[in-house]
């Protein structure tokens, strides 16, 4: 016999875990929160790291012809101390974004992963209940 | 409002029950006129320009999905751009790479702005984009609109000069950052997006409808008093700019009344097992459009008994 109840239970539940928001809720639910946001703050500053070479290669572009005629006057100290000035804080301002985003991004998967999980808990005492009456059968032949 | 709506239902419906044949059809619609528009516009790659390759690419496109095709079209667009020069192909890439790796990572959705926007320019309709996005997204969307404005102007200003070499990407990369037309419409676009965000947030009614009419009065008074002031103003840039401004709008309009209220819920497939059966469901979402009431005036002889 379908239990009717059990199949709207579990496609409801199917539906969900297939949606890009469950898929994203049940991975975060995986982790820790500050595991969660260390794998993506570590990630985040590796592409702001790849961004910045392109922004220097685009500036260079830029700045081509300065550069090319004034070569022998310029500091080149002083440039690399820019550049890495301009680096540091690129990335500590994608270090607080990203810990700002991922952080309100992990609660928010939570909550929508609550619903998840207490239908799962549901279901499991389904099979619970279905599991007792097989046996009670088995008893009572 | 309630007949629009009542067709919109209607055409949600007919969607909805052919959609395995709807949704690869409308795909291949739109990146087949997005691949066609390019290949008219730059042409520079014989084999891109094919319209047999092009239909190709458009029914590729029908089956993969929207971030694929939205990068199909990005390799298709550098692909006219490599045949035209190296380094300008190059310039646009480490562009985009910029725009994928500080942007797109945390919010993919709006990704296809960076090609929609230099195909709308071609077309000369680029103001749908900052007109509709000021009502239906934040103002975060301002970085893919101002990277699809710089990509566009990569491909107009490096086009219009000859020749490759190094100069052309020298001239790329000053036709975005060091072009003051450029600037005006990233400037212009930005300030679009922002004004509609908060008439549209605003407790009035038809809130929407309002900002699109006043991002729209803005677009038109801001490029025109822009371009004066930049000496860029000719009579028939003014005349495309202010058609353009137009349908833009009527197009932005539309798509915020009839098609944005919309909660549109497509039929999803799911399977699952448990230990006795194996379930195949296909759940289809309700509309509850209320049809228009229609009173039947009922005129009966009255029976004698």
């Amino acid at each position: 016999m379908l239990n009717e109840d059990k199949i709207k239970l579990m496609t409801k539940m199917a539906m969900y875990a297939d949606s890009p928001e469950g898929k994203e809720a049940i991975e975060a639910s995986k982790f820790f929160k500050h595991d969660y946001l260390a794998r993506k703050i570590i990630w985040t500053e590796i592409c702001v790291t790849l961004a910045y070479i392109f922004m220097i290669f685009i500036f260079a572009i830029l700045k081509m012809e300065t550069m090319v005629t004034d070569i022998a006057d310029m500091n080149f100290t002083s440039i690399a101390v820019i550049l890495v000035v301009v680096y540091i804080a690129l990335l500590f301002v994608f270090f607080m974004f990203s810990y700002t985003f991922y952080g309100k991004k992990y609660i928010k998967c939570r909550q929508s992963s609550a619903e998840y999980s207490a239908n799962l808990k549901k279901l499991n005492n389904y099979y619970k209940s279905e599991s007792e009456i097989e046996d009670d059968d088995v008893f009572t032949v | 409002m309630d007949k629009i709506l009542e067709i919109k239902g209607n055409i949600l419906r007919l969607f909805e029950t052919n959609e395995k044949v709807m949704k690869p059809l409308i795909k291949f619609v739109l990146c087949f006129v997005g691949v066609l528009i390019m290949g008219i516009s730059m042409g520079n790659n014989h084999i891109l320009a094919n319209p047999i390759v092009m239909v190709v690419i458009g029914a590729v496109c029908a089956f993969l999905p929207k971030n694929i095709d939205v990068l199909v079209l990005i390799v298709v667009l550098l692909g006219h751009l490599y045949s035209f020069s190296a380094e300008v192909a190059l310039v646009a890439l480490a562009l985009l790479l910029v725009m994928y790796f500080i942007y797109f990572r945390f919010a993919p959705k709006y990704a296809f702005v960076v090609i929609l926007l230099p195909i709308l320019f071609f077309i000369k309709i680029p103001f749908v984009v900052p007109l509709v996005l000021g009502v239906v997204a934040t103002p975060i969307t301002i970085l893919p609109t101002i990277f699809g404005v710089a990509i566009y102007y990569i491909i107009h200003l490096t086009a219009a000069a000859s020749g490759g070499g190094s100069d052309s990407a020298s001239l790329a990369v000053k036709s975005v950052f060091a072009n003051k037309e450029s600037l005006l419409v990233m400037v212009v676009f930005a300030a679009v997006i922002i004004i509609e965000y908060y008439i549209r947030r605003s407790t009035s009614k038809n809130a929407p409808s309002k900002a699109v009419l006043v991002g729209a009065a803005i677009n038109v008074v801001a490029l025109l008093v822009g371009f004066i002031a930049i000496g860029n103003a000719n009579l028939i840039s003014i005349v495309f700019m202010i058609a353009g401004s137009i349908i833009s709008l009527l197009l932005a309009y539309i798509i915020q009344m009839a098609v944005l209220p919309l909660d549109y819920s497509k039929t999803i497939n799911t399977q699952f097992e448990d230990d006795d059966y194996y379930y195949y469901v296909k759940a289809v979402p309700k509309h509850s459009i209320a049809k228009e009431k229609v009173s039947v005036k009922k005129i009966n002889r009255k029976s004698s008994k």
